[in-house]
């Protein structure tokens, strides 16, 4: 009896030797928080790789209060004194890979890096044209990092310069890239995602958004970020070229990534807006005997009539009706130049018009795929953008109605 | 030590799901990219044809176990012979899963922590279990882990609808074709078939009326939510970028953002997991040291659980120290041996001989 109690206490005993073991233990406070990082060619074909790591003592005086170089003066994080008050700092590093850069980095700061909370990174110009092949390894290997991510390409300028400059109004320039990217209404952080997957098709080019630093006036010549439009990528993952804002909010429509847009037109020598939302888009790709290529890009959206100085009232079905097909004659216009841009200058297939031929003609695209880029840029393609009005404000008439010209 | 046939139910479900989703993915998407999940039809419908035959197989000999059946319908060498064969298939199966596990579990979990720990604590918990009652207490485990890893999963695939774009699917069938189906079949039928073990669990069902019922509801079930979890990969990662993933279903667990505040859920998908590995392992070691105390004749099969269980330790450490994961594995043993044999023409063989004899007897 007494055997057997001792036996039972040994064995309960037993799973404490392991099940107490520290060895993973982490405390927060020695955790480094790593919010977005940055990619460079550094030299002799290594990678710089730049990171911005939160200084969690100065984000609690800045969420209560406002965030620290407002409007007016000091947002420009330059300087000792300045870069003192940031909720963040930036660190830069060398190395033959990520790893080795990173291990150079850790060697710097006192605490273990973490990046469970990397929403951000930013691909400097000069790399991306360098290509971008065999660089994401890292990053879909390592279980702690999320591939739900922004990407941008900084445009005209390094990653390092990118993540150095400080936002108006986020205390941390990454969540202000971010949510700028949000306001546009682009990919946000499916970004990455959109990219990895383009690079694994045959059918569709990968793109990235991209952002550029400027100096606006509201910032006393202190240096910004802003959303720059699109960068391009052809099949080896080599940076190719941009498109502007304008025409990556076609570029994002056309793929369905698009989540609203304001299109405006000059009527009557008043100016007509309409916010977008709701909008859809299908390829059909029309395969004629040969080998030309024929595509019919059907957009879709649901518009709301955001201003109206043209003078037409909305209260006439027939004058909104007719608006409405302006704007759409309008809109096909645009995006047919977008395309025949993108078709003519770069030869890449962005928008996955080869993905909605595999889609639709499984049997045609083996023979199809080969030299496909070629393909899209010979391809014969229209666009019809459908529009539906559905909501027209407030008010039935412009505010005043009165014809110009009358009384005097 | 008996258990119900709602027990069997969870336990098959329980001990299929995890595994099934966590390694067969990303090699049947190399072979069929976004025609994955129909792969995994055609692999769960073969999975329930094997099943109706292991049950066949119990119920010609219903009450006994698997020794005596096979010893009743190919005589006593060849019918020992037999069970040794699937003793082998489940020694090794737990070395595999403890190899995996360890690997995973350090790799993304703990990395800090010395291997052998997980391998030690998971070992010590399935050996309480069945000395807590046996396969009867791995039932109960099961009838209550089951339910819970159903709903986690309900909850994640709820969750995967907002990143979803069915036009990944596209184009279903055509590239692929048959032959491309069948070989991507191949990969999630190595393990579902393992539930041809069904043989040696059936003589331990105290109502064998209801075996097949609940064997096959099971597979039905466990089969529908891999599908179903399979397509949604798909539709959020496209199936080149699966394919080239070691864990998709993780990938895209992680990939869930919901309200931008549901996020990080892959433990979620880790709890399940080890639910299952828990299951799969008990029942495993419960079969191993069951049968080898009736060869060897040892009156108490528990005396031979630890030994067993030191043994499975020691296979791992022989795996580790080779280097043979269970990818290597699977396409060096379970593939060219396993599936073929063990589940598909030993229970045909053992049913066909088994159906033969009892007719004869009949006549007689």
């Amino acid at each position: 009896m007494m055997r057997i109690r001792m036996r039972r206490a040994v064995a309960a005993m037993l799973p404490l030797l392991i099940l107490s073991g520290c060895w993973d233990s982490r405390e927060l406070t020695e955790r480094a928080i790593w919010v977005a990082t940055g990619w460079d060619a550094g030299e002799n074909g290594k990678i710089r790789v730049s990171g911005q790591i939160i200084v969690p003592a100065r984000i609690q005086t800045n969420v209560g209060g406002a965030p620290q170089g407002g409007s007016g003066g000091g947002a420009g994080g330059r300087g000792e004194d300045e870069s003192a008050q940031k909720g963040y700092f930036s660190i830069v590093k060398e190395g033959n890979s990520i790893g080795e850069a990173l291990q150079r980095m850790q060697s710097e700061i006192s605490r273990e890096i973490f990046f469970g909370h990397r929403r951000v990174i930013l691909v400097g110009e000069e790399f991306a044209r360098k290509g971008l092949r065999n660089k994401f390894d890292l990053d879909v290997r390592s279980p702690r990092m999320s591939i739900r991510t922004d990407i941008f390409v900084v445009r005209g300028g390094t990653a390092e310069d990118g993540l150095n400059v400080q936002s108006v109004l986020e205390p941390i320039s990454a969540t202000a890239i971010i949510k700028n990217h949000r306001q546009i209404g682009g990919r946000g952080d499916s970004a990455y995602l959109d990219f990895l997957i383009a690079a694994n098709s045959d059918g569709i080019r990968p793109t990235m958004p991209a952002v550029e630093i400027h100096r606006p006036d509201y910032a006393f010549g202190h240096k910004k970020l802003r959303m720059a439009g699109l960068a391009i990528f052809d099949a080896d993952l080599k940076l190719r070229g941009f498109l502007n804002v304008d025409e990556d909010r076609d570029y994002l429509w056309i793929t369905g990534n698009l989540t609203k847009q304001t299109v405006s037109m000059v009527k009557n020598g008043g100016g007509v807006s309409m916010n977008l939302v709701h909008l859809r888009s299908r390829i059909v790709p029309e395969i004629a005997g040969g080998n030309k290529m024929r595509f019919k890009v059907k957009l879709r959206a649901n518009a709301q009539l955001q201003e109206n100085n043209s003078g037409i009232s909305t209260a006439n079905r027939t004058d909104l009706k007719k608006l409405e097909r302006e704007f759409e004659r309008l809109l096909e216009r645009r995006l047919l130049a977008t395309i025949r841009k993108v078709q003519r200058k770069y030869g890449i297939d962005i928008f996955g018009f080869g993905e909605a031929v595999r889609r639709r003609k499984p049997q045609r695209w083996n023979a199809l795929k080969k030299d496909w880029d070629r393909r899209f840029a010979e391809a014969e393609i229209s666009v019809s953008v459908d529009l539906f009005i559905q909501q027209e404000g407030l008010s039935e008439f412009p505010a005043i109605y009165r014809k110009g010209g009358q009384s005097s | 030590m008996s258990m119900t046939a709602k027990q069997l139910f969870w336990i098959l479900f329980s001990l299929e799901i995890g595994n099934t989703l966590l390694v067969t993915i990303s090699p049947t998407a190399a072979l069929t990219r976004q025609n994955l999940w129909l792969s995994y039809i055609a692999a769960g419908i073969l999975c329930m044809l094997i099943t109706w035959i292991a049950a066949r197989v119990a119920l010609l000999h219903p009450h006994r176990d698997f020794l005596d059946i096979c010893r009743a319908i190919l005589g006593n060498w060849l019918g020992t012979l037999v069970v040794l064969a699937y003793m082998i298939q489940w020694f090794s199966a737990i070395g595999i899963i403890l190899y995996d596990f360890t690997e995973f579990a350090s790799t993304v979990l703990l990395p800090a922590t010395p291997t052998m720990t997980f391998a030690a604590s998971l070992m010590l918990l399935v050996l309480y279990a069945l000395h807590a009652g046996g396969i009867r207490s791995v039932g109960r485990c099961s009838e209550f882990f089951g339910p819970i890893i159903v709903f986690s999963l309900l909850l994640i695939l709820l969750l995967f609808i907002p990143d979803a774009e069915p036009h990944r699917l596209l184009p279903v069938y055509a590239d692929t074709g048959l032959k491309g189906v069948a070989a991507g079949a191949v990969f999630p039928y190595a393990l579902l078939g393992e539930t041809v073990m069904l043989m040696a669990l059936a003589g331990f069902l105290h109502q064998p009326g209801r075996l097949a019922v609940s064997a096959l509801g099971s597979v039905g079930l466990t089969s529908a939510l891999i599908v179903v979890s399979v397509v949604f990969v798909v539709m959020t990662l496209g199936g080149e970028l699966a394919a080239s993933l070691k864990n998709p279903l993780l990938v895209t667990i992680s990939y869930i953002n919901a309200m931008n505040f549901l996020q990080n859920l892959e433990i979620v998908g880790v709890l399940v997991w080890i639910l299952s590995l828990f299951v799969k392992l008990s029942v495993y070691l419960f079969l191993l040291s069951y049968h080898a105390a009736r060869i060897f004749g040892v009156k108490k099969w528990t005396k031979l659980a630890w030994p067993a269980a030191l043994a499975s330790i020691g296979l791992l450490i022989a795996f580790q120290k080779f280097a043979i994961d269970g990818n290597v594995f699977m396409r060096s043993v379970w593939l060219p041996y396993i599936v073929p044999a063990h589940m598909a023409l030993l229970p045909l063989l053992l049913l066909a001989v088994g159906a033969v004899r009892k007719k004869m007897r009949r006549r007689d």
